[in-house]
């Protein structure tokens, strides 16, 4: 295969190339010989072989010629059929070529060879052939008596020979010769055999034969007389007679045989008569062999022109056709989008001219291809960077098409909706509905608006939309909007929004308040119970018996502790319930946890303050971060009166405050620490939850307030157990480096550290981090090193400085 | 029939060029073929016997042989066109794989020519300058086919040669035909008297044969 297309290669490489001047020298070759051949023709004697060998290459030529003619031919054929670009204009134009060259070609060649038989028919003339065998007749008759006395001479010395006996003949033949005049006479005896000979000649040592039908004529005893062109130009007479008469037929009988010598005159005479004869005999034998070898020789240059000039046209009409070949092929490509084609401009002439526009407008169109490309490029990135938009949109996006067939979502639609893209694409929202029958509401709401005309363009439907999903229930907010019908697409644009939360946070805000109204209206009679129920142990209780005096005690007594228990009951929900407004002021934390301390002084369970010794100023509600750590102390209180510690060691609550630093930014930190039990396992998930709580008469709001007062502001609150001894000894603060108890509980706070010249938003909702736990302490470890911090205590104001440039560049961060 | 014609419609377009080619073929064959015929009544030179033998040294061949002439032939004779006959001989050793080596070779030229003013039929040796004449063309004609004593080479030129093969044809010469006559004489069947190549052995030499003594 590789061998075959090198092959294919080097053919139209060089053969191909090559044929054209081969076929010119050929030509040139076949003139010249054709020239060579009509002079031999001419010239009489010419070297062996020559002309075989002319004519035989000549025969070669013509042949190679015809075989380039043929091959262009079949592939001007085959061309054709395939309708190969400037196949028929070729053929028409080598068509008309030949037909110009031929056609005079063929009037010349008629008339040359009709001239030429005309013309050798003239040569002869019957007359001069008559004329010519008369004299060749006359020669011969003029040697008629010589031939007679001849004869004569030797039958008389046949005679004369006849008695002699055999010996003797020899030595009388000679004697009986120059009588007659005879120039040889010899005896042939039996068997042909000589008997005896006598010549003038005496070179001449083998005498002359004569041929069998005179011998046999001799034999029969008849004579034979006739004329002996002998060799060369010397003809005689030659005379055979019996020479013993009677004894004919046997066989045995001698023969006698006399030539006689012709005068060289007339000799020559009858010499060059027969010359003449001959010539002319000759002549008229061989013209009709002159006409078909003049007629060949017209027929080889015919055939030499014509196919000099069909392979002209060829040549002429491919170098004619080569730019109009080259136009075809290049528009072919242009059609099938090649723009890229220049074609060679290598003549001035009309076809020139056109190449060169044919150029041009290749180089126009390729312009605006590319331009058109360009365009198709931006075109595509728009519509992708489009796609990506979509994709990350935080709703849901479905786009229908016009006959309501959704063309494109996006993955967050797969989502809320729990489908799957590949069952959705190209089908209309009614279809969805059956492969999924929890989306019917859906349906129900917006199937009817896809239907055609029904939904004016560019109008919007808003629906809620509860469905069942993988996740349980949702609340979507749906909208469908018709795209603009002159939009190249037009169709139906459906986003949904996931509003549950959004939903459930309304209803929570509408609850609370309901809550705090409800608190308040049950605190209001609260005071007057108390207070009558106080006022009726006070008067009564002296003047009753001891029995109903009992009785009284114990009902008013419980009436005032249940009344009690329902107040701080109320006043934690309407905490919990209470509208979010606080009034922030800047105020140092570490100032606020010492006072609040102070309150608990000479209590059951000690309240330790391990403090960094520097302020650390907050943006806070001083009322509302006291109520945080009145809840967070008192947990810890109660859990550790309730349940004991589980350690050797007194029960203390600890209060630690510093500065945490996380990711460039710097946060006061809050920890309030205890030694109990720590916090029952199966709850830390959800601890801040309202109502979660273990203690029987507790409410379960205490940890969800402190959390809600955090996130107001702008804080977070996380509760770990206290895990191991050596834990808590890499904890926070280094310098406290006491081994404490192995168990206990731990709520960390963390609030923004607050600058004074920084304007702060109030209203600001920060979201509270998805885990509400963090196990272990490795992560809040600061990485700041004490030597640090001490020099942060001796220069508060250095310290401030830095930590302003380092939160003003975490600011960029965050608020970004 | 019809099959075949539906197969050879088929095939048209693909075999359209074979075509060509073949026809052009077919024709050259029953050219080829016609002049074929014309040969096989035509004028012919066949050899019959060839017999050689050494006497006195020298290599002597005897010839037969037939020659028809065809009345073309004649009559151009009759018309003062002579003929030449060549004899070739050649003793060649054959070689494997290649041609064979030439030892020797002779030939005898005969010319044949009719005499208009004596009317007979002159028959000359043209190499011995020799010439006779005969009243009839079949005795010129019989003369020409009986070769005799043809001193073909000497025994000593074919000593220690090894084995070697002789042969003999008889050959018209083209080359001495009047011009018009040589285009038709090459092709035309009328005028074709080369024989074929006869093989005669080439005697063996004996020690008498040589003919040192001579
Ligand atoms: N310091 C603590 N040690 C152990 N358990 C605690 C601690 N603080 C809170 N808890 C647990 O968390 C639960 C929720 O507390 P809280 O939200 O204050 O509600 P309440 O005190 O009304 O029960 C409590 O019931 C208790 O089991
Ligand atoms: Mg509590």
């Amino acid at each position: 295969m590789k061998f075959v297309g090198s092959w294919g290669q080097i053919y139209t490489r060089w053969i191909r190339r090559l044929i054209p001047p081969i076929s010119m020298m050929v030509v040139v070759l076949l003139l010249i010989l054709m020239y060579l051949i009509s002079e031999s023709l001419q010239r009489a004697n010419q070297p062996e072989h020559l002309y075989l060998s002319l004519l035989g290459l000549s025969a070669l030529g013509i042949l190679f010629l015809a075989a380039v003619v043929l091959g262009h031919i079949i592939r001007l054929v085959s061309n054709y059929r395939r309708g190969a670009p400037g196949a028929r204009l070729t053929a028409r134009l080598v068509l008309t070529f030949v037909g110009l060259t031929s056609i005079p070609v063929l009037i010349v060649f008629y008339f040359s060879v009709s001239f030429i038989q005309r013309g050798i028919d003239s040569w002869f003339d019957v007359q001069v052939e008559q004329a010519m065998s008369d004299a060749l007749s006359l020669s011969q008759l003029a040697f008629d008596g010589q031939m007679r006395t001849a004869m004569n001479e030797t039958m008389r010395a046949a005679t004369q020979l006849k008695g002699v006996s055999g010996d003797l003949v020899a030595l009388d033949l000679n004697a009986v010769r120059r009588n007659t005049g005879a120039h040889e006479m010899t005896i042939f005896g039996s068997r042909n055999l000589i008997v005896a000979s006598a010549s003038d000649d005496l070179q001449a040592i083998v005498p002359s034969r004569p041929d069998e039908t005179a011998l046999s004529h001799a034999r029969a005893g008849k004579d034979f007389i006739g004329l002996d062109p002998g060799g060369g130009d010397s003809m005689r007479i030659r005379v055979v007679v019996p020479l013993t008469a009677g004894l004919t037929g046997d066989g045995s009988s001698e023969v006698l045989q006399a030539l006689y010598s012709i005068s060289p005159r007339a000799n020559q005479l009858s010499s060059s008569v027969q010359a003449a004869f001959n010539e002319y005999r000759s002549l008229i034998f061989l013209h009709k062999s002159l006409k078909k070898t003049f007629t060949f020789a017209l027929t080889l240059a015919l055939l030499l022109s014509l196919l000099t000039a069909v392979w002209l046209a060829f040549i002429a009409a491919r170098r004619l056709l080569a730019p109009i070949r080259e136009l075809a092929a290049g528009t072919r490509a242009v059609a099938e989008g090649d723009y890229s084609l220049r074609l060679p401009v290598d003549r001035r002439d009309d076809l020139g001219q056109l190449v060169q526009s044919f150029n041009t407008m290749t180089a126009r169109v390729r312009r605006a291809h590319q331009v058109m490309q360009q365009l198709q490029e931006v075109a595509d990135q728009e519509r992708d960077y489009l796609e990506t938009v979509i994709q990350h949109l935080s709703s849901g996006v479905l786009t229908l098409s016009p006959d309501g067939r959704i063309t494109r979502n996006n993955s967050v639609v797969t989502q809320l909706l729990s489908i799957t893209s590949q069952h959705i694409d190209g089908c209309t929202l009614t279809e969805i509905c059956q492969i999924y029958p929890h989306l019917e509401p859906i349906c129900a709401a917006f199937g009817h608006l896809l239907e055609p005309g029904q939904l004016p363009a560019g109008a919007t439907v808003e629906a809620q939309v509860r469905i069942m999903g993988d996740a349980g229930r949702r609340i979507l907010l749906s909208r469908v909007a018709a795209l603009p019908a002159d939009d190249v697409t037009g169709g139906f644009v459906l986003v949904f929004e996931d509003v549950t939360t959004l939903i459930q946070a309304q209803r929570d805000a509408a609850w609370s308040e309901v809550a705090r109204r409800l608190a308040h209206e049950i605190k209001n009679p609260l005071t007057p119970i108390q207070l009558s129920a106080e006022r009726l142990r006070r008067r009564l209780l002296g003047n009753l018996s001891d029995e109903p005096a009992q009785i009284l005690d114990r009902s008013t007594q419980t009436i005032i502790n249940q009344v009690e228990a329902m107040k701080f009951m109320v006043n934690e929900f309407a905490e919990y319930a209470r509208s979010p407004q606080i009034t922030l002021k800047i105020l140092d934390l570490d100032e606020l946890v010492s006072e609040v301390i102070d309150l608990y002084k000479g209590g059951d369970i000690p309240v330790l303050h391990r403090s960094v010794g520097h302020p650390l100023p907050v943006r806070a509600d001083a009322g509302r971060i006291r109520q945080v750590l009145h809840n967070l102390i008192r947990n810890a209180q109660q859990a550790m009166t309730e349940q004991g510690c589980p350690g050797s060691d007194e029960p203390e609550v600890t209060l630690s405050t510093g500065l945490h630093q996380e990711g460039g930014l710097v946060l006061v930190e809050l920890t309030v620490t205890d030694n109990g039990t720590g916090f029952p396992e199966d709850m830390i998930d959800r601890l801040f939850e309202p109502y979660t709580t273990t203690r029987p008469k507790g409410s379960g709001l205490g940890l969800a307030i402190v959390k809600k007062i955090v996130e107001e502001h702008s804080g977070m609150v996380l509760a770990s157990n206290v895990q191991d001894g050596p834990v808590e000894l890499q904890s926070d603060i280094p310098a406290r480096g006491v081994a404490t108890a192995k168990t206990g509980a731990r709520i960390v706070i963390r609030l923004p550290f607050a600058l004074p010249d920084l304007p702060m938003d109030t209203n600001r909702e920060t979201a509270s981090p998805k885990s509400s736990v963090l196990t272990g302490s490795k992560e809040d470890r600061p990485e700041t090193s004490p030597a640090d911090l001490t020099s942060r205590h001796n220069a508060p104001r250095d310290l401030f400085r830095r930590m302003d440039d380092t939160r003003a560049e975490s600011d960029l961060d965050h608020s970004g | 029939m019809g099959s075949f014609m539906l197969c050879w419609k088929k095939t048209d377009r693909a075999a359209d060029r074979n075509s060509a080619a073949a026809s052009a073929l077919s024709v050259f064959l029953l050219l080829a073929l016609v002049l074929l015929c014309a040969q096989a009544h035509a004028s012919s030179a066949n050899i019959q016997r060839a017999h050689a033998e050494i006497r006195e040294g020298v290599v002597y061949l005897d010839v037969d042989l037939k020659l028809v002439l065809d009345k073309e032939m004649i009559d151009a004779m009759r018309n003062a066109i002579p003929i030449n006959l060549s004899m070739i001989s050649v003793i060649e050793s054959p070689r494997d794989w290649w041609l064979p080596n030439e030892i020797a070779s002779d030939q005898r030229r005969y010319r044949l020519e009719f005499h208009a003013l004596s009317k007979t039929w002159l028959v000359t040796d043209t190499l011995e300058h020799e010439a006779r004449s005969f009243s009839t063309l079949d005795g010129a004609l019989h003369s020409l086919e009986r070769i005799r004593a043809w001193p073909v080479t000497t025994a000593k030129h074919l000593e220690g040669r090894g084995p070697l093969v002789g042969r003999v044809r008889m050959v018209l010469d083209v080359n001495k035909l009047p011009l018009p006559l040589r285009f038709p004489a090459l092709f035309d069947s009328r005028w074709s008297l080369n024989s074929a190549w006869f093989s005669w052995t080439v005697p063996t030499v004996g020690a008498a044969d040589r003919g040192d003594d001579l």
